[in-house]
């Protein structure tokens, strides 16, 4: 059973956290609840409201999108990696789904605590935001890409 | 309301007042006779007056009186010629008299008195009921501005003291009137300038006294008023404790009450100083007579112009006459008192002029009359402020018509909806309901006919079942047509029904349900229920629910039955553990260590959680296998963790709501006892240091808090000591209840019972997937009823605060169709639901609201706080600023579909069909 010094070293590699000073780490590895998931299991669905993230601590998830119907696979996320935090931000529901790709062991942070964390580092609020830039730019060069394809057919 | 006390009183009790009256002053010439007798029985037999010669008689009890020739029948009239009596027999025969007339008048005052309180009891108890009566009547506008508790305060505490004066208020002046004027009559006939004494201080006292117990009163009236005041802040705290919390005002509402306080205290005690000097007045005043009788009658007696017998009887006499006056001017006082009391409370429940008794008509409940349309031609409603919140609407609905009505918050459709559901006054225009003004409408009938579900729910605490039959407790209240001919007759026999109160009527009016009785109403509540989804979390209820009456031997069984198989099936899956079953030979992971030990429900107070470290069996059980030391220890090392854990964080901090090792508050009298014990062990500790310190251990959870305080010697110890535990409990079980696999323990929840184990920790929707298991199990077993029932009995709590705020709006809404109305009419009644759930239940009740196999349909206004959800309904009115700018047919409403079939129709194309929503409305407003 992972204890919670245990949970705290590997919180420590978490690169979001990175910012967060040690004690309210510790506090973090304390009161957020770890779970653990089999493979195939649903840490949420696309659609789900949304009231908490996950940091992974041990194992894979897929990310995947329902895109006519269809689950449109997205990008896999492994240790340390943080998922649902996008619903956090913009209280809105999920956005996609994401499904353990194996066994899957996390920590549930919720609303209160990870704004708090924010509030409290803002150096893991820029880390969010340089994490979010960056996915959106990706996202807008993968939209280019589509587009210039959709053109040249 | 009668304005003056006087007038309240002598309406309502007329009658009674006589009979005392009278019956009182058949009394007096007992009491009179009663104050003569002693003259007669020392002058005569004792001093032998009238029996100086040997064997001389005397006659006694000769009536007969005198008509002055004046008056008509005059003449000498002799009504009884008495009896001859020698000396002795003389002594006994006026003793015996006397001891009839102490029996006597003993008699006649106790039958006053109990008369007198007998009174006084029905009219209070008919004043809160007439008070009562106005409270439900006040527009709903006047609770906005009234304290609820100052309300109750009025009701209980301050009409209270009417209740004694009541009995009193004509009875009393006239008693001891009677006496006061016996006495000084007496007084008067023995001796005329004693007489005169004794009348002028009684007219001094008379006088005086009560004007100096004006300030009195003023200040009584004062005290009232803070009282109520303080009341009302305090009911107001108490409703408002979250508040207090978030904002951290304990100091300032501390503050706030103690002023209050304060300001009673210095009313309260001028109250008493004044009171008191009163008081010291009035003695003098009292004392001051007996002082001239002793030196003038004394004197009187020594020249012998008064005979001693007469000195005698006077201060007799007048030893009766202080009481009388003191009494009555306390009746004058209280009068006063209670006048002033009265009025206060009367004005405060006749404040604004229109508080009018609406009387309830109690007219057969004509259904048939409220069909055809609902017609709102040019309506305007302004709100409490003035403003107008709809403008001149006009518009035609069908009755069985679902309508949605949308718009932004306060653009009026909130409005519309309470308007027609009576809430809210009407300022210019009309609703006519089936052709009929909806003002005229008798309550009996629209309270019945037309449902509202509102956005805030309020409950009174009562069971699901209480809650739900709410709208159906009708039966009874209608009394035959023909008793009702006039108004006063109807509220006589509301009175009477105040009085004589039937304990086992349930009101319910099963007629509107359709069904028989109580037996059918599981069934009936479970389809109401399950429209708006709620029937799944209240069979929820009921499995983590104690049961209150102990079940029949069938149920259990079956019971049991659902624990094994709930058991083989959790075994079964094998992928991963979901539950850890109890087993008395192994410590259990899942739970805390005060629950491995006591291994069973505690029943006695003195084995629950907060006082077990604290519990002498439990300590000695403990000490037997030394893990009082170690457990000590790993107290202190969990709580020194969590102090460092903590030691920067304020108390309100988000990260503590998931502790549930400390609480917070309790974390600086940790710090500090940590401390006291650095270098103390179990032995040195202070006793109060050991119990907090083995408390925190107790809570302890592995997986739960991670601190890694447990080990296989400790846990091996933890089961040795539950073995040691159990024998010392005995075999009766009369302070724990110990799990047992083939018991159903009726100490413990359904649930616990059911899994016989602990949900563990860590595995995702762990709860959620034991919970469905149950749920499946309960199904397969036909225990799903069963649970349900006992679910209904589950107990809501104040305003319904142990429900969440969707359940809450789930049993408002489950409550309006459940009486099938004619017309429900809703405004964001699911608002606090996620839009799936929100989706399911208005699929559902569009369907219940269509007429199908015999059952009626009824009509829906809904005001929706989400414009998406419109399409749904065959009719949709957007509302802005007050005004209706668009009124569209859905096009699914023009075809014979189902809601169903619309509906899927409509999820399909949720968007296109909002898209030309707006732009109508586009259309409209441009």
């Amino acid at each position: 059973m992972a204890l919670l010094k245990d949970d705290l070293e590997a919180l420590r590699r978490v690169p979001f956290f990175s910012a967060v000073d040690s004690r309210r780490l510790r506090l973090l590895a304390f009161t957020a609840p770890r779970f653990s998931y089999d493979e195939g299991d649903y840490l949420f669905r696309e659609g789900d409201d949304g009231d908490s993230a996950f940091v992974i601590m041990e194992g894979e998830v897929d990310i995947s999108l329902p895109i006519d119907g269809k689950e449109v696979h997205i990008a896999r996320l492994g240790k340390y990696d943080m998922v649902g935090e996008t619903s956090l931000l913009t209280n809105q529901i999920r956005t996609a789904t994401v499904t353990a790709a194996t066994h899957v062991e996390v920590l549930q942070i919720k609303k209160g605590q990870f704004c708090d964390l924010v509030r409290n580092s803002p150096d893991m609020g820029l880390c969010i935001m340089q994490n979010l830039a960056e996915k959106l730019s990706t996202t807008a060069h993968e939209f280019a890409a589509l587009k210039s394809k959709e053109v040249s057919a | 309301m009668e304005q003056r006390l006087f007038r309240y009183i002598w309406s309502r009790t007329k009658r009674e007042q006589l009979w005392i009256l009278a019956v009182i002053i058949a009394s007096m010439p007992a009491t009179f006779v009663l104050l003569d007798l002693p003259k007669y029985i020392i002058n005569g037999p004792i001093q032998g007056k009238g029996f100086e010669k040997e064997g001389a008689v005397q006659r006694y009890f000769h009536l007969q009186f005198d008509v002055p020739d004046w008056l008509p029948f005059h003449g000498h009239y002799d009504l009884f010629q008495g009896f001859e009596l020698e000396r002795m027999s003389a002594l006994y025969v006026l003793s015996g008299v006397f001891l009839l007339l102490v029996i006597v008048s003993g008699l006649f005052k106790f039958y006053i008195n109990t008369f007198k309180g007998q009174l006084g009891e029905r009219m209070l108890q008919l004043f809160r009921f007439e008070l009562f009566e106005r409270v439900l009547h006040f527009p709903l506008g006047e609770f906005r501005r009234v304290k609820p508790a100052e309300i109750a305060t009025m009701i209980k505490d301050e009409v209270e003291p009417m209740g004694g004066f009541i009995g009193d208020a004509f009875v009393q002046p006239v008693f001891l009137g009677g006496q006061i004027i016996t006495a000084l009559a007496f007084i008067v006939l023995q001796n005329m300038l004693l007489g005169m004494i004794a009348l002028a201080l009684v007219a001094v006292q008379g006088i005086i006294i009560p004007r100096l117990r004006r300030r009195q009163l003023e200040l009584g009236r004062q005290r009232q008023l803070t009282a109520r005041a303080l009341a009302g802040r305090i009911g107001e705290i108490v409703e408002d404790m979250p508040n207090v919390i978030i904002n951290d005002t304990f100091a300032y509402q501390k503050w706030d009450v103690s002023a209050q306080l304060n300001k009673i205290f210095i009313i309260r005690y001028a109250l008493y100083r004044w009171k008191f000097f009163v008081k010291f007045l009035n003695n003098m005043i009292a004392q001051f007579t007996p002082f001239l009788f002793y030196t003038v009658g004394g004197y009187l007696a020594i020249k012998g112009t008064l005979d001693i017998g007469q000195l005698v009887a006077v201060i007799s006499a007048y030893k009766d006459l202080p009481g009388p006056v003191k009494e009555l001017i306390d009746w004058d006082q209280e009068r006063m008192d209670v006048e002033i009391k009265y009025q206060q409370v009367i004005e405060q429940f006749t404040m604004s002029g229109h508080v009018e008794i609406i009387e309830h008509s109690h007219a057969k409940d004509d259904t048939a009359d409220m069909n055809g349309e609902i017609v709102i031609s040019n309506l305007s409603v302004t709100d409490s402020a003035g403003s107008r919140i709809i403008q001149g609407l006009s518009l035609t609905l069908r009755m069985d018509e679902h309508v949605a009505v949308i718009g932004p918050h306060g653009s009026g459709g909130d409005a519309l909806v309470e308007t027609i559901a009576r809430l809210m006054p009407i300022s210019a225009g009309h609703i006519h309901l089936g052709g009929r003004n909806l003002d005229e409408w008798p309550h009996a009938v629209t309270g019945r006919r037309v449902s509202y579900v509102g956005p805030d729910t309020f409950f009174q605490q009562s069971t699901i079942q209480d809650a739900l039959l709410y709208g159906l407790r009708h039966a009874g209240d209608a009394p035959d047509e023909a008793t009702t001919a006039s108004k006063r007759e109807a509220r006589r026999i509301a009175r009477q029904n105040a009085f004589h109160i039937d304990p086992d009527k349930d009101w319910i009016d099963y007629a509107a349900l359709r069904i028989k009785g109580p037996e059918d109403l599981p069934a009936c509540l479970a389809e109401a229920t399950k429209i708006v989804d709620f029937d799944d979390e209240i069979v929820g209820f009921g499995v983590n629910e104690r049961f209150v009456d102990e079940p029949a031997p069938e149920e259990i069984d079956k019971l049991l039955h659902a624990r094994m198989l709930l058991k083989e099936r959790l075994a079964g899956n094998k992928k991963k553990k979901l539950v850890e079953p109890f087993d008395r030979a192994a410590y259990s992971h899942q739970a805390t260590i005060a629950e491995n030990i006591l291994f069973g429900t505690p029943i006695s107070d003195d084995f629950k959680f907060p006082v077990l470290a604290a519990n002498e069996t439990v300590r000695k059980a403990l000490a037997a296998h030394q893990l009082d030391e170690i457990l000590f220890e790993t107290g202190k090392d969990i709580a020194r963790t969590l102090v460092d854990l903590f030691a920067d964080i304020s108390g309100d901090d988000t990260m503590f709501r998931d502790v549930q090792l400390i609480s917070p508050a309790q974390l600086p009298n940790y710090r500090l006892a940590l401390k006291r014990v650095a270098k103390a062990d179990f032995r040195h500790a202070a006793e109060a240091d050991r119990v907090r310190f083995l408390d925190v251990a107790f809570g302890y959870v592995e997986p739960r808090d991670r601190l890694g305080a447990l080990d296989d010697e400790l846990r091996a110890k933890v089961v040795k000591v539950r073995e040691e535990m159990i024998a010392a409990l005995g075999q009766e079980q009369s302070d724990v209840a110990i799990y047992n696999p083939d018991v159903f323990s009726l100490q413990a929840t359904v649930l616990d019972n059911l899994l016989f184990g602990r949900v563990v920790y860590g595995v995702a929707d762990a709860d959620t997937r034991v919970n469905q298991m149950v749920a499946d199990v309960l199904e397969e077993l036909n225990l799903h009823q069963f649970m349900f029932k006992i679910g209904l009995s589950f107990n809501i709590g104040n305003g319904g605060k142990r429900l969440n705020s969707g359940q809450r709006q789930k049993l408002a809404l489950a409550r309006a169709i459940l009486r099938r109305p004619r017309v429900l009419v809703a405004s964001r009644a699911l608002s606090s639901l996620d839009s799936q759930s929100q989706t399911a239940i208005l699929n559902n009740l569009l369907d219940r609201a269509c007429p199908s196999n015999g059952e009626d349909g009824f009509g829906i206004i809904w005001s929706l706080a989400d414009p998406r959800f419109a399409n749904r309904f065959e009719r949709v009115l957007t509302m802005e600023h007050g005004v209706l700018v668009s009124d569209t047919l859905s096009e699914a409403a023009d075809g014979n579909k189902t809601p169903s079939e619309r509906l899927k129709k409509s999820t399909d194309g949720d968007f296109i069909e909002d898209a030309k929503v707006d732009e109508q409305v586009e259309a409209k407003v441009a």
